[in-house]
């Protein structure tokens, strides 16, 4: 039972918000009934036994969905008209409460005023005493009868909203039961990516169904699930963390000035992880091409610096897959300019190449160094590279069809960590060509300590006035352009002239590889075809 | 190739788009999962509080439960691509028991 304090304590705008998201979904339902209706037209003409069990399924479905829509209607009228009852009984406690002063006061707790006996000092004659008494009724049973309305409206919702159940709908769960569910345990976390395609595929149809939508925060992530299935789980736990982030954000930008120190942080930080999910949403939402093909969503994350890990293009069919690993000072929120970046890379292969397939990934999968200082320190290349590893692994083993031609672009510290994942071990960097691009060094003094295939072939390239050029030797080991090291070294331009006391090192020519019509460029493309760069 | 009355395209055609659909519907409710979450905790004492948020899980099994017999559903139909004959069985095979209906 609500008390006073509770009524004056009370959110209604939550009420208010609340039905403004069971109405929007009643009608994101609606017209997914409407357009599983228009989409099972194209069944029309088609008959027999299997016919007639899509066409009774599609419409049990549609049903489901319309049946749904109309009984969460409900929801929101029942809300709003709560939400307005609080609104007009606090504005007559609030009311009351305002004009209780000394003799009178208020119990919080019951709701009750009372007038005080008073004391030796109680200068107050019998009839005022009696006055203030009368004051004291009236205004409890105010109170009360505010209390006593807001209860009512309380109780009439709540029974408004048990009439909008699925059961009052006469819905029940059909996708239950053992040959239709997957359970927690019966995921293999610690499988290798080709033992869990295996147990993808053994799966059943709705078994795989179930993994997706119940288990998405598991399968999105996984390496050896496809890449269709890790986006469609990763899309919809993508939804439900940027709405909520989203509207945590929008709360706090409504408090404005009012915002405490650690709100303030917070929002900060809310808007740093919400530019880079604008960004994957941006690519999610866009509309597939011939030049710019559909985006995946592999994984992401928003804890500490973020992850996230999309391809440009459909890995799993695609001809030719590039995966570019970003170095210092990448995460989720500046993941906008790695998928420019790749894209790019993208861009000038598709132009090169006809009749093929490419897709392009950017891996912001691993805790990257954020300054230079944090740069100077292997680990966070150590402790990416059996992630890195694995991710390859899934995408060799969820190939379909042909191999792809594979290759991985790692660029300044991201090229270290490409060369810490093919470390270590008996473990193998499974890949057709690494390109190590700006790079400080890989951790090894030649290309023969990568463990990658005998036929793999090592790139690399770094311009002329690039600054990374400067990083000695002893930090991770020799530059792979160096001639000792064993690698193809391939062309990039010069990059814009440093100052004379920098040596002519800059480090605008360490970022200007993706440069339109540059040698880097179009050498990367080439690579990325299975082509020989100059 | 055609199946029973039927271009296997269109069968093709109309399973993604109910792989789609079926997103879209879990989608929508993940949205609205992630949007009353910072309402957790208000308007404590209400009756209509704790109501509410258990409807919502309620309608969220029911949504994850349609989704899922969507999209399976779409997943059996475009498979066609790779041979109607299979599908016809995997169809008949899955989604009768699948169904309020059966």
């Amino acid at each position: 039972m609500v008390s006073l304090r509770q009524l004056r304590e009370a959110d209604p705008g939550a009420f208010d918000e609340l039905a403004d998201r069971w109405a929007r979904l009643a009608g994101q339902l609606s017209a997914v009934a409407a357009d599983i209706g228009t989409t099972g037209g194209l069944l029309d003409g088609w008959h027999g036994e299997a016919a007639a069990a899509a066409r009774a399924h599609v419409g049990d479905v549609r049903s489901g969905y319309r049946t749904s829509a109309e009984y969460i209607e409900l929801i929101p009228p029942a809300l709003r008209e709560l939400s307005d009852a609080i609104e007009t009984a606090r504005s007559t406690v609030d009311g009351v409460a305002g004009s209780v002063k000394y003799p009178l006061s208020l119990n919080e707790q019951t709701g009750t005023v009372v007038a005080t006996h008073g004391g030796p000092g109680d200068t107050r004659t019998e009839e005022e005493k009696e006055q203030d008494r009368r004051t004291a009724a009236e205004l409890t049973s105010t109170i009360q009868g505010a209390l006593d309305d807001v209860r009512e409206a309380d109780q009439a919702a709540t029974a408004a909203l048990d009439k909008a159940t699925p059961s009052a709908a006469v819905l029940d769960l059909e996708a239950v039961g053992g040959d239709n569910i997957v359970t927690p345990a019966e995921i293999p976390g610690d499988a290798s990516p080709a033992e869990v395609t295996r147990w993808w595929d053994s799966l059943t149809p709705m078994e795989q169904e179930s993994a997706v939508y119940t288990h998405g925060d598991v399968i999105g992530g996984m390496d050896g699930i496809p890449a269709e299935a890790r986006d469609r789980a990763n899309r919809i736990r993508f939804a439900e963390e940027y709405a909520d982030l989203g509207a945590r954000r929008e709360h706090l930008e409504a408090l404005g000035g009012n915002r405490t120190a650690d709100q303030d942080r917070e929002y900060g930080r809310l808007g740093e992880t919400l530019r880079g999910m604008d960004a994957i949403h941006e690519r999610l939402e866009r509309e597939p091409s011939a030049t710019r093909p559909a985006s995946y969503l592999l994984d992401f994350s928003t804890e500490g610096n973020g992850r996230g890990i999309v391809a440009t293009g459909n890995p799993d069919t695609a001809d030719n897959v590039v995966t570019s690993v970003p170095g210092t000072g990448s995460n989720l929120a500046g993941i906008g300019g790695e998928l420019d970046r790749s894209e790019v890379v993208l861009d000038e292969a598709n132009r090169r190449s006809r009749g093929v397939d490419n897709a392009a990934i950017s891996w912001v999968g691993y805790d990257a160094p954020q300054d230079l200082g944090q740069a100077t320190n292997e680990h966070y290349a150590e402790d990416a590279a059996a992630n890195l590893r694995s991710f390859q692994d899934g995408l060799n083993a969820t190939h379909q069809g042909a191999d792809a031609n594979t290759t991985m672009i790692g660029h300044s510290y991201g090229s270290t960590v490409i060369g810490h994942a093919a470390q270590g071990g008996n473990s193998q960097l499974n890949v057709d060509n690494v390109v190590f691009i700006g790079s400080p060094g890989v951790g090894v003094d030649h290309a023969s300590d990568l463990h990658v295939p005998a036929d793999t072939t090592i790139y690399a390239s770094t311009a002329e006035n690039d600054v990374i050029r400067a990083t000695p030797p002893f930090i991770h080991g020799s530059q792979p352009i160096g001639e000792d090291f064993g690698a193809q070294v391939f062309t990039s331009d010069p990059g814009t002239d440093g100052e004379w006391y920098t040596g002519g090192y800059s480090t605008e020519a360490h970022s200007e590889y993706w440069n339109k019509d540059s040698a880097s460029l179009r050498n990367m493309a080439t690579i990325v075809l299975g082509g020989q760069p100059y | 190739m055609g199946g029973y009355g039927v271009e296997v395209a269109s069968l093709v055609s109309a399973g993604e788009r109910f792989i789609e659909l079926a997103d879209e519907a879990s989608q929508a409710q993940a949205e609205f999962s992630g949007g009353i979450q910072r309402h957790e905790g208000a308007n404590e004492g209400f009756t209509t509080t704790g109501t509410a948020a258990s409807l919502a899980t309620l309608w969220e099994y029911h949504i994850d439960d349609l989704s899922k017999r969507t999209a399976v559903a779409g997943g059996l139909l475009a498979e066609a691509a790779d041979g109607y004959e299979r599908m016809e069985d995997a169809v008949v095979e899955t989604l009768p028991p699948l169904s309020s209906a059966d």
